[in-house]
C-alpha cells in the first residue's frame, strides 16, 4: 500500500525556447514550441496535483542560466503557488545551469519551496500528511556552473532509518568530471539513501532500480535534436515498508527526431524528387499516427500524457546511393528546401509532424571500395586508412575536422558557435568523406 | 605488336612509299638532314591516333592517306589513315578490330614512345603539364597518387574556404553564421542581464515616478501661478480704473443709501421748478384778465365775494339752463293753453248750440254714480223691450201654434217644413234687421236682439220641426198641447201687462235724463246713452284745461322766483347794468329773463376767472410748501427758486457720484468675475496659499500688491510661462523616461529577447551546420587522402623507380644506382643515388646524364606497359659518349626482343654501333623521301657522305 508519492524532474531549463521560424512553422505550431518547455512543466504540476503527491523533487537546472527569462521567474512561482494550494512542497537543488552563484528570483517564491544551500549538504524532513511517515530529504546545490569536487561524499544522513532521499545533480562519471564526479557504484554504498534522484543527464535513465534507486528523470521536454527521447520525470511510490515502485510521467507536448532513410534500403529506386517527397511523405504519415515510445519501457500511471501529446519535430536524413544523389547534389539547398515546404503542408493528424530539415547524405553509385582495393593499391591503402579512422587515427581526425566540432564537451555544453561531434556524426562525415574521395578518384581517372 | 608493312601515300615529303617486312625488333632508318626523317617519326607518333589538325604536322600534298599492317599476337590488322579522321583498324582477314593503341591514351604513347632529343632535355613549364608528363613518368598507382596529391590540396582549399585551417568558427564561410549566432549570444546576455535590469529598472521606476510627482507639483504651482498672472495681466487696466474711481469718488460726501438727491427726486425738482415757473406766470396773466374783467381795482374783494357766493352762483350756473328752458316751455305751453281753450269752446258750440259755454257743462253734474244709473236703467229699458217683443211674439207664436194645432187636429195637415224653414229666414232676419235698429240705439240691445231673435227662430224651427215630426206618432199628444198652449197664451198675456207697467215707469226716469241734458223729449233712449258721454268728455276736456292752466301759473310763479334770486344775487356786484331798470313785474320778469341770464353769465364768467386765480394762488402755495419739503428748509418766498436750484444741483452731483459707483461697481464685478472661475480658484488655492474666500477684493488686493505696473505683470507672466514649458518639457521628458522604463520592463517580462536570441542563434546553426559538416568531410577526405598519399610514398618510394634505376645503372654502368622520386611527386624531378653521391635534383646533373636518366625513367615505363607498341627514337643518343650510346644500344637490343624500335638517325657511327651490337636490325635508307630497303654498311656509306 502507498505510503507516500512523489514526482522526480531534473533538467527543466524553464526559459529556454525552441526556435525554428517561420518557414517552418504556423504562428499556432510556433507558439506552441515557444511555450512548450512551459507547458511541458504545466503538464508536470497538472499531473502531481492530479497524482495527489506529497512532494516534488527538482535535481537542478531548473533554469537555464543561458536562458533566464523574468517569464520563467514569474511562471514558476505561479506553478508553486499552484502547488502550494494542494500542500505539495517543492524541494530544489541547483545544477550547473542554475547554480547559486547566478541564481536569483526575482519574485519571493511560496512557503512550500525550499531550494538546498551550495555551501553544505542540507537536510530536510518532511512529515507525510495522512500517515506519520517521515521523509529525510539531502541535497547540495552547485555554487558554480562547475563542480569538481564529489558532493555526494557528505551526503551523510543523521536519520538513516528513516526514507531517506538524496538529490545530486552530477554526470555519474567518477573520473575527471566537471559534474560533481561519483560513480554508480560509490552511490550504491551509502546505505543510508533509499532513493537518489539524479539530474543532468538529459535522457530518463534507471541506474539502479532499487536498494538503492539510482535514477535520472531526463528532461522533461526535448529542445532540440540532442535531446530525441520522449520528455517526462519519475513518478515514486514508496510503499510503508519501503518498496519503490516508479511510473514515468511524460510531460512533453513534443519529440524531437532524426530520421535515417536510407536509399539502398528501399525497394523501388528513388530517381527523382517526386518520388522521395512520396518516400518521406509514408513515412511522415506513418510517424503522425504513432505515439513515442516511453523510456526505459517504464510503467505510466495513465494516458493523459497522449492527450498532451502534439507531434514530431523531424529532420530527414537522406542516406545510401543512388542516381537521385545527382539530382540533390545539383542544387541542394532548393532541393531541402521545396521538401520541407512540401512536407510542412502536409495534414497530419493525429499528431503533427513539423519538418525541420532534409539532409542529403547519399552518394552517386559508387563502386565499391573493396573492389577497387583489389586492384589498386591506391584505394587499397585509402581502405585500410579509413579503417584505421575507426581505430587509432579516430583522435587525429576528430581534432583535424575542425575546432567547431567538438567530440570532447557534452551536449549542452557546447558553445552555441560548436557543434558535437557525436558517434554517429563522426561515421557519418566518414562515410561521406570516402564517398568523396572515391567518386573523385574515379573521376579523376576519366 | 609490330608494324609489318607502312603504305605511305600522301604524307608530307613521303609520298606513295612502301615498307614491307618490317622488322618486328629494331628498325633503323637512316637519312641525312631534311631526307624525311622528322616526317617519318611524325608519322609514326600519329598512326595509331590520327593526324592532328593543328599545322604541327608536314602537309599532305592532297589528303593524308597511310596504310598499315600490324601483327599483334600473331594475328594481322589494318590500320588505315585517311584524312583526320581517326585511324581505322580492320582483321586482315575480315572484321573489325579494336585499335590495339586505344588501350594507351594519345599523350602517353607520344610522350614516353617517340622519344627525340628535346623530349628527353625540355621539360614542360608549367605545373599541370609537368604533373601530367610527371605521372606519365612515374607509371601505374602513382599517377593517382598524383591525383590524390591534387586531389588532397584541392579538398584543402575547398575546406579552407569554409573554416580556414583550423575550421575556427569565426572565419570565412563560418563567419557570416557565426556572426549571427554571436548576435544571438549577445542578444541572449542581454537578456540574462535582464534579470538584473528588471529589478534595477523597478527602482529607477519609482524613482522616476517620485520624480513626476514632484514636477507635477511643480507644475501645478507654475500654473496657478500663470493663470494669476494672465487674470492679473488682463485685469490690470480695470484694476487701475477702479483706483481712479475711488480716487474720485473720495471727493464726493454723499450717502448711497440716501435718497434725498436721486433721481426721483431730482426729477421731481426739476418738475417743481417748472410748474412753479408756470403757475407764477399763470397767476400774473389770470390776475390781470380778472381785473380787467371785474373792471376794478378790488380785486381781491371781488374775488373774495364771488368766491363767498360761489356755490349759489355754481348752483344758478347749475340750473341755468334748465332755467332758460323752462321758460321756453312756459311761454310754448301758454300758447298751447289758449289754443286748446278756443278749440274746445268750438267743439261745444258745434255739439249742443245750447251748450254756448262751458258754464253748462259744468251745470251738468256727472258722475260715476249718475252714469251706472243712467246705463241701468237704459239696460232695463232694452231688456224690458225686448222682453216684451219677445212674450209678445211668444204669444203670437202661442196663439198660431193654437191655431196650427186646432187645424192639426182639424185638418191633420203635413206640416210644411219649406215653409217652416222659410218663416224661419224671414224670422231670423227681421230680428237681425230689429237687431241692426236696436243696435242704432244700444249695441248691446241690437246683438241681443238679433241674437235672440235669429235663436228663438231657429229654436222655434226646432221645436215646431221637431213637434211636427212627432205629430204623426203621437196624436193624441196634440190634443193636450193645444191645451197646454192656451193655458200659456193666458200666461204670456197677464206677463205682457206687467212688463208694459214696468217700461213706463222707466220711460219716465229717461226722461229725467233728457231734461238734465237739455234734450227732446224726442230723444231716444240710445241717443240719451251718446249725449251723456259727450257732456262727459266735454267736462273732462275742460277740466283738463283748467289742469292746464294752473300748473302755467305755477311754473310762472317759479320762474319768476328764481329770477329773483338771481337778481339779487347780481345786484351785490358792481356791474349791474339793464338790471336796474327790472321791476319786479313778475311779466316784466320772464320778459326779460334772458337779459337777467346775460347778465347772470357775465357774473358767473368772473366767478370762474376768481375761481381760477384762486386755485391757482393756493397751487402755487401748495406748490411751495411742496419745494419746502423737498429741499427741507423753511424758506421765503424769494428763496425758492435759488433753493431749489440749489437742490437741483446736488442732485445733479449725486447723480454722478451714482454713477461713478456704479461703474465701480461694475469693475469690481467684473474683476470679481475674472477671480471667481474655478480655475483661478484652484490656482489661489494652489499657489499663494491664501484662503479663498468671499471677500475676492481684498484678495485680488493682495495679488495685485507684488506688481506695480502692467509691463512688470506681462514680463513675470512672459517669465512664468516659459518656466511652466521647461518644467513641463522636464515632466514630458520624466514620463518617456517612465514609459521607456515600463516598456522596457514590461520588454524585460515577455521572453521576446530570449526567444529572439534563440532564434538567431538556431538559424545561425542551422547555417553553420551544413558548412561545418562540408567543412568536416572535406577535411576528413583531405586528411585521409593525406594519410593514403603518405604510406603509399613510404611504401613505394623505395621502388617506385626501380625498374628506371636499373636502367640507368646499366647505361651508367653503376655510376647512378638508384632513381627517387622528390616528396612532392608532382614536380618532374628526381634524386640520384651514386654509391658516394646523392643528387638531390636533377638539374644539377651535366645533360648526358640527364638525358640518360630520362631515356631510362621512359624505357622503364614502356617496359611496363602493354600492349607493347612500336617505340620511335630520334636521334636521341647523341649527347652520348659513345660508352653510354652502347650501352643504351644495348639496352634497345634488350627491348627490341619484345617489341618493334624505331631509330631515326643520321649518324652513321651509331648504326656501325647497331650493326655490331645487334644483328637482327633491320636498316632502311631514306633519301628525300623515299625509302629502300638497305644493309648497314650501305647505310653508313649513305651517311659518311
Amino acid at each position: 500500500m502507498t505510503s507516500f508519492s512523489f514526482i522526480h524532474t531534473a533538467d527543466i531549463h524553464l526559459g529556454s525556447t525552441i526556435q525554428l521560424g517561420e518557414e517552418y512553422t504556423s504562428e499556432q505550431e510556433e507558439q506552441l514550441l515557444a511555450e512548450a518547455n512551459f507547458n511541458a512543466f504545466t503538464n508536470l504540476v497538472d499531473a502531481a496535483i492530479r497524482e495527489q503527491v506529497d512532494f516534488l523533487l527538482i535535481a537542478g537546472d531548473l533554469y537555464d542560466q543561458e536562458q533566464r527569462s523574468i517569464k520563467a521567474n514569474q511562471f514558476f512561482k505561479q506553478q508553486c503557488q499552484r502547488l502550494n494550494e494542494h500542500q505539495i512542497s517543492i524541494y530544489v537543488i541547483s545544477g550547473n545551469h542554475d547554480p547559486i552563484s547566478s541564481r536569483r528570483e526575482l519574485f519571493t517564491l511560496p512557503d512550500n519551496v525550499t531550494q538546498f544551500s551550495a555551501q553544505e549538504v542540507e537536510e530536510y524532513q518532511l512529515e507525510i500528511k495522512d500517515n506519520k511517515k517521515t521523509v529525510n530529504l539531502l541535497g547540495q546545490s552547485y555554487q558554480y556552473c562547475t563542480q569538481r569536487d564529489p558532493l555526494h561524499l557528505n551526503y551523510q544522513s543523521t536519520v538513516p532509518d528513516l526514507f531517506n532521499i538524496a538529490l545530486l545533480h552530477t554526470q555519474l562519471e567518477s573520473n575527471n568530471s566537471n559534474y560533481s564526479p561519483v560513480s554508480k557504484t560509490e552511490l550504491a554504498a551509502n546505505k543510508a539513501v533509499d532513493y537518489w534522484a539524479l539530474g543532468h543527464i538529459h535522457q530518463c535513465q534507471i541506474k539502479k532500480s532499487d536498494n538503492p534507486v539510482i535514477a535520472y528523470p531526463g528532461i522533461p521536454q526535448g529542445r532540440d535534436f540532442g535531446e530525441q527521447s520522449l520528455g517526462g520525470c519519475l513518478l515514486v511510490e514508496v510503499t510503508e515498508n519501503n518498496q519503490i515502485k516508479q511510473y514515468f510521467l511524460a510531460t512533453a507536448n513534443l519529440v524531437w527526431r532524426r530520421i535515417e532513410i536510407n536509399l539502398d534500403r528501399v525497394d523501388d529506386e528513388i530517381t527523382n524528387l517526386d518520388q522521395l517527397l512520396d518516400l518521406i511523405q509514408a513515412k511522415a504519415k506513418d510517424l503522425a499516427q504513432t505515439l513515442p515510445d516511453i523510456p526505459n519501457n517504464l510503467a505510466t500511471v495513465d494516458d493523459q500524457w497522449q492527450l498532451n501529446f502534439n507531434g514530431y519535430l523531424v529532420e530527414w536524413i537522406i542516406t545510401g546511393a543512388g542516381v537521385i544523389d545527382e539530382v540533390l547534389k545539383e542544387q541542394p539547398e532548393e532541393a531541402a528546401n521545396s521538401l520541407v515546404s512540401k512536407l510542412n503542408n502536409l495534414d497530419l493528424n493525429p499528431y503533427f509532424v513539423i519538418t525541420t530539415g532534409v539532409k542529403f547524405n547519399t552518394t552517386p553509385l559508387l563502386p565499391n571500395l573493396e573492389e577497387l582495393a583489389q586492384d589498386n593499391a591506391v584505394f587499397k591503402e585509402l581502405k585500410e586508412v579509413i579503417e584505421m579512422c575507426n581505430s587509432e587515427l579516430k583522435e587525429e581526425l576528430a581534432r583535424e575536422i575542425g575546432e567547431i566540432w567538438q567530440h570532447e564537451v557534452d551536449h549542452e555544453d557546447l558553445e552555441p558557435t560548436q557543434f558535437q561531434l557525436s558517434a554517429n556524426k563522426y561515421q557519418s562525415i566518414l562515410e561521406q568523406a570516402k564517398n568523396l574521395i572515391i567518386t573523385e578518384l574515379i573521376e579523376s581517372r576519366d | 605488336m609490330y608494324l609489318k608493312r607502312l603504305d605511305i601515300r600522301d604524307f608530307g615529303i613521303l609520298q606513295e612509299q612502301s615498307l614491307k617486312q618490317l622488322n618486328s625488333g629494331l628498325v633503323v632508318i637512316g637519312g641525312l638532314n631534311r631526307a624525311g626523317k622528322t616526317t617519318t617519326l611524325e608519322l609514326l607518333r600519329y598512326l595509331g591516333y590520327g593526324f592532328p589538325r593543328d599545322n604541327s604536322i608536314p602537309p599532305a600534298k592532297n589528303k593524308y592517306n597511310v596504310q598499315a599492317d600490324y601483327n599483334y599476337q600473331g594475328e594481322e590488322y589494318n590500320l588505315s589513315l585517311e584524312g583526320y579522321s581517326n585511324p581505322k583498324v580492320n582483321k586482315v582477314n575480315g572484321g573489325a578490330a579494336e585499335n590495339i593503341y586505344s588501350n594507351l591514351s594519345e599523350y602517353t604513347y607520344q610522350q614516353l614512345f617517340t622519344i627525340s632529343l628535346s623530349k628527353l632535355y625540355q621539360l614542360p613549364t608549367k605545373p599541370k603539364n609537368q604533373r601530367k608528363l610527371q605521372s606519365i613518368l612515374l607509371g601505374a598507382g602513382l599517377s593517382d597518387i598524383l591525383d590524390i596529391q591534387d586531389l588532397k590540396s584541392n579538398l584543402k582549399s575547398k575546406a579552407e574556404a569554409i573554416g580556414g585551417k583550423n575550421g575556427k568558427a569565426d572565419v570565412y564561410q563560418f563567419k557570416e553564421a557565426n556572426q549571427q549566432i554571436q548576435e544571438g549570444v549577445e542578444l541572449r546576455q542581454e537578456a540574462k542581464s535582464q534579470l538584473n535590469q528588471y529589478k534595477s529598472l523597478e527602482e529607477e521606476l519609482t524613482n522616476v515616478k517620485g520624480k513626476i510627482g514632484e514636477q507635477q507639483e511643480t507644475i501645478a504651482e507654475l500654473k496657478a501661478k500663470v493663470t494669476i498672472l494672465d487674470v492679473l495681466k488682463n485685469s490690470y487696466q480695470q484694476w487701475e480704473d477702479k483706483i481712479k474711481l475711488e480716487f474720485e469718488l473720495d471727493k464726493y460726501d454723499y450717502d448711497l443709501e440716501e435718497t434725498k438727491y436721486d433721481q426721483t427726486s431730482l426729477q421731481q425738482a426739476l418738475d417743481l421748478k417748472d410748474r412753479y415757473l408756470n403757475l407764477r406766470e399763470d397767476i400774473k396773466q389770470k390776475r390781470n384778465q380778472f381785473r380787467r374783467v371785474i373792471n376794478s381795482s378790488q380785486v381781491e374783494l371781488l374775488q373774495e365775494k364771488l368766491i363767498k357766493n360761489k356755490d349759489q352762483l355754481k348752483d344758478i350756473n347749475l340750473h341755468l339752463s334748465g332755467l332758460e328752458a323752462r321758460i321756453k316751455n312756459y311761454w310754448q305751453r301758454k300758447k298751447e293753453l289758449k289754443e286748446q281753450k278756443d278749440k274746445i269752446t268750438n267743439q261745444l258750440k258745434q255739439e249742443n248750440d245750447s251748450w254756448q259755454s262751458f258754464s253748462i257743462v259744468d251745470s251738468i253734474t256727472i258722475d260715476a254714480e249718475i252714469e251706472d244709473e243712467l246705463e241701468q236703467k237704459i239696460e232695463q229699458w232694452h231688456q224690458l223691450t225686448d222682453k216684451y217683443s219677445r212674450e209678445e211674439e211668444s204669444l203670437t207664436n202661442l196663439k198660431e201654434e193654437k191655431e196650427r194645432i186646432k187645424s192639426q187636429l182639424d185638418a191633420r195637415e203635413n206640416p210644411n217644413f219649406a215653409l217652416e224653414l222659410r218663416n224661419y229666414y224671414w224670422w231670423s232676419l227681421g230680428f237681425v234687421a230689429v237687431g241692426i235698429l236696436a243696435f242704432i240705439l244700444n249695441l248691446w240691445l241690437g246683438i241681443l236682439l238679433s241674437l235672440v231673435g235669429v235663436i228663438g227662430a231657429g229654436i222655434n224651427y226646432i221645436s215646431n220641426y221637431l213637434l211636427a215630426s212627432n205629430q204623426f206618432s203621437q196624436q193624441q199628444e196634440l190634443e193636450s198641447k193645444l191645451k197646454a198652449v192656451e193655458e200659456q197664451i193666458q200666461s204670456k198675456e197677464q206677463n205682457l201687462a206687467k212688463l208694459k207697467q214696468k217700461k213706463e215707469l222707466l220711460e219716465t226716469d229717461l226722461d229725467n235724463y233728457r231734461k238734465k241734458l237739455k234734450l227732446s223729449k224726442q230723444t231716444s233712449v240710445r241717443l240719451i246713452r251718446s249725449r251723456f258721454a259727450v257732456v262727459k268728455d266735454f267736462k273732462f276736456k275742460i277740466e283738463q284745461l283748467s289742469n292746464k292752466k294752473a300748473n302755467l301759473n305755477k311754473l310762472k310763479e317759479e320762474l319768476e322766483q328764481e329770477l329773483k334770486e338771481i337778481i339779487a344775487l347780481i345786484k351785490q356786484f358792481p356791474k349791474q347794468g339793464l338790471l336796474n331798470d327790472l321791476s319786479d313785474d313778475d311779466n316784466n320778469l320772464i320778459k326779460h329773463s334772458q337779459e337777467i341770464i346775460a347778465a347772470y353769465q357775465e357774473l358767473y364768467n368772473c366767478l370762474d376767472l376768481g375761481i381760477d386765480l384762486k386755485a391757482i394762488q393756493v397751487e402755487k402755495k401748495n406748490l411751495t410748501a411742496e419745494i419746502k419739503e423737498l429741499v427741507s428748509g423753511d424758506l421765503k418766498e424769494e428763496q425758492v427758486l435759488s433753493n431749489l436750484d440749489q437742490f437741483i444741483n446736488n442732485c445733479h452731483r449725486y447723480s454722478k457720484f451714482k454713477d461713478l459707483n456704479e461703474e465701480l461697481n461694475k469693475l469690481n464685478v467684473q474683476l470679481e468675475s475674472k477671480i471667481k472661475t474655478n480655475r483661478v480658484k484652484e490656482a489661489v488655492q494652489t499657489s499663494q496659499q491664501l484662503n479663498y474666500n468671499s471677500d475676492l477684493l481684498s484678495l485680488f488686493k493682495s495679488l495685485f500688491r507684488h506688481y506695480t505696473s502692467s509691463s512688470e505683470l506681462k514680463e513675470k507672466y512672459k517669465q512664468s510661462i516659459e518656466k511652466l514649458k521647461l518644467a513641463e518639457d522636464d515632466l514630458e521628458e520624466l514620463k518617456d523616461k517612465q514609459n521607456t522604463i515600463k516598456k522596457k520592463k514590461n520588454d524585460l517580462s515577455s521572453s521576446d529577447k530570449l526567444k529572439q536570441a534563440q532564434k538567431k542563434i538556431n538559424q545561425g546553426r542551422s547555417s553553420l551546420g551544413p558548412l561545418a559538416e562540408k567543412f568536416a568531410i572535406n577535411r576528413a577526405a583531405a586528411f585521409i587522402l593525406d594519410k593514403v598519399q603518405q604510406r603509399f610514398i613510404a611504401k613505394v618510394k623505395s621502388d617506385m623507380l626501380a625498374p628506371a634505376s636499373n636502367i640507368l645503372a646499366k647505361i651508367t654502368a653503376g655510376d647512378y644506382q638508384q632513381i627517387l622520386p622528390q616528396d612532392n611527386l608532382s614536380v618532374v624531378d628526381y634524386k640520384l643515388e651514386s654509391d658516394n653521391n646523392v643528387e638531390d635534383t636533377i638539374f644539377n646533373l651535366s645533360r648526358g646524364t640527364y638525358e640518360q636518366l630520362f631515356l631510362a625513367v621512359r624505357l622503364s615505363r614502356i617496359k611496363e606497359i602493354t600492349p607493347k607498341l612500336p617505340v620511335i627514337i630520334d636521334d636521341s643518343l647523341v649527347n652520348f659518349d659513345l660508352f653510354h650510346q652502347q650501352q643504351v644500344i644495348e639496352l634497345l637490343g634488350e627491348l627490341a626482343q619484345e617489341q618493334q624500335i624505331f631509330i631515326l638517325t643520321c649518324h652513321p657511327h651509331l648504326i656501325d654501333l647497331i650493326k655490331r651490337q645487334n644483328s637482327k636490325a633491320q636498316y632502311w635508307q631514306l633519301k628525300q623521301g623515299e625509302f629502300e630497303f638497305s644493309k648497314a654498311d650501305k647505310l653508313i656509306d649513305h651517311l659518311s657522305v
